[in-house]
């Protein structure tokens, strides 16, 4: 199974020093990312990443992509870019937790 | 008090269903209760290594996209373009799931990611050692991003589940076994009333035979 990543040019940059095949440069992408994601879903890639601020941009998409899939893979994690986490992303699970748990834990 | 139940005829063998209903209701709950907070505990645990895992991809990349920014600034964009064209590989990512608590939640293992210098493919001449540093720092932030995405993954499931159980619970809380209890409790009214009814009808009845007299 595979690793694919779509990002910003740094991402992919470094990612492809470590090897990573299947990499998408957001400025690039001419075609339809959804297009794009139904070819990563029905390749075998385990994982795809995205930075975060592609993820704010295609956030609907992605979504609307992780209804499609089948089973528990590929999995879309998100990744910070050359910037660092964006500062809303700090703690992207508080919600969840909140949510689920009741009440907020301290990290 | 809740609202009954539709359709229910006030009758004894109603009232035993219900009875035998409600008792299902009852343990269904407690069960359902049991797997909430088994569900809630391991979600702490997750959460942790997820906190955890996350800090150490933030660490990881902060350094390699430094060190990728240093290569960069000394060997120019259009050479790194065409050097990270050259060091692509097959990644083999073993992909397996395991069960908690009814959650199947993914366990991938990758092998070794860190290559050798002279395994990447790249001439030395043109490069630099800063360029192998970003690459090293990328190759082992692969393997503990691998880390998060499955962690991650394991607290969505199980946040998830988590919800579908509680909403469960409360729908049997709430709404199922009050209801049944209410419904119980008209059949039985109705009962005694059915029974009042008759026994007054029973004593009308001697009264107007001994009136016959």
């Amino acid at each position: 199974m595979e690793i694919a990543l779509i990002g910003d040019r740094h991402t992919v940059y470094g990612f492809r020093l470590a090897g990573i095949r299947k990499t998408f440069l957001m400025e690039e992408i001419s075609q339809d990312i959804r297009e794009i994601l139904k070819g990563l879903f029905s390749d075998k890639v385990g994982i795809i990443l995205v930075t975060e601020k592609v993820a704010e941009e295609i956030g609907n998409i992605l979504e609307e992509a992780g209804r499609l899939r089948k089973g528990i893979m590929p999995i879309i994690l998100e990744i910070p870019d050359s910037s660092g986490p964006l500062p809303e992303k700090i703690d992207p699970m508080r919600g969840l937790i909140k949510r689920t748990v009741g009440f907020e834990i301290a990290q | 008090m809740a609202e009954i139940l539709q359709n229910v005829k006030p009758t004894r063998m109603e009232l035993l269903k219900l009875r035998k209903r409600i008792k299902l209701a009852d343990k269904g709950h407690r069960l359902l209760k049991e797997k909430r907070d088994a569900l809630i505990s391991e979600f702490m645990v997750v959460i942790k290594e997820y906190r955890e895992a996350r800090k150490n991809v933030e660490e990881n990349l902060k350094i390699a996209f430094y060190n990728l920014l240093m290569a960069e600034v000394l060997l120019g964009s259009r050479d790194i373009k065409q050097i990270a064209g050259i060091t692509l590989r097959n990644i083999d990512l073993d992909f397996t799931s395991k069960n908690i608590m009814g959650v199947s939640v993914p366990i991938m293992k990758i092998d070794n990611l860190v290559r050798r210098i002279n395994e990447r493919g790249y001439g030395f001449l043109s490069t630099n050692a800063k360029l192998d540093d970003a690459a090293k720092n990328f190759e082992e932030s692969l393997s503990v991003i691998v880390r998060l995405a499955e962690v991650e993954e394991s607290v969505r499931r199980i946040a998830q589940e988590v919800e579908k159980t509680k909403r469960r619970v409360n729908a049997l809380e709430y709404i199922v076994i009050p209801r049944l209890k209410a419904t119980i409790k008209h059949i039985e009214m109705r009962m005694e009333e059915i029974e009042r009814e008759s026994f007054m009808r029973l004593k009308k009845i001697k009264a107007s035979l001994e009136a016959r007299k």
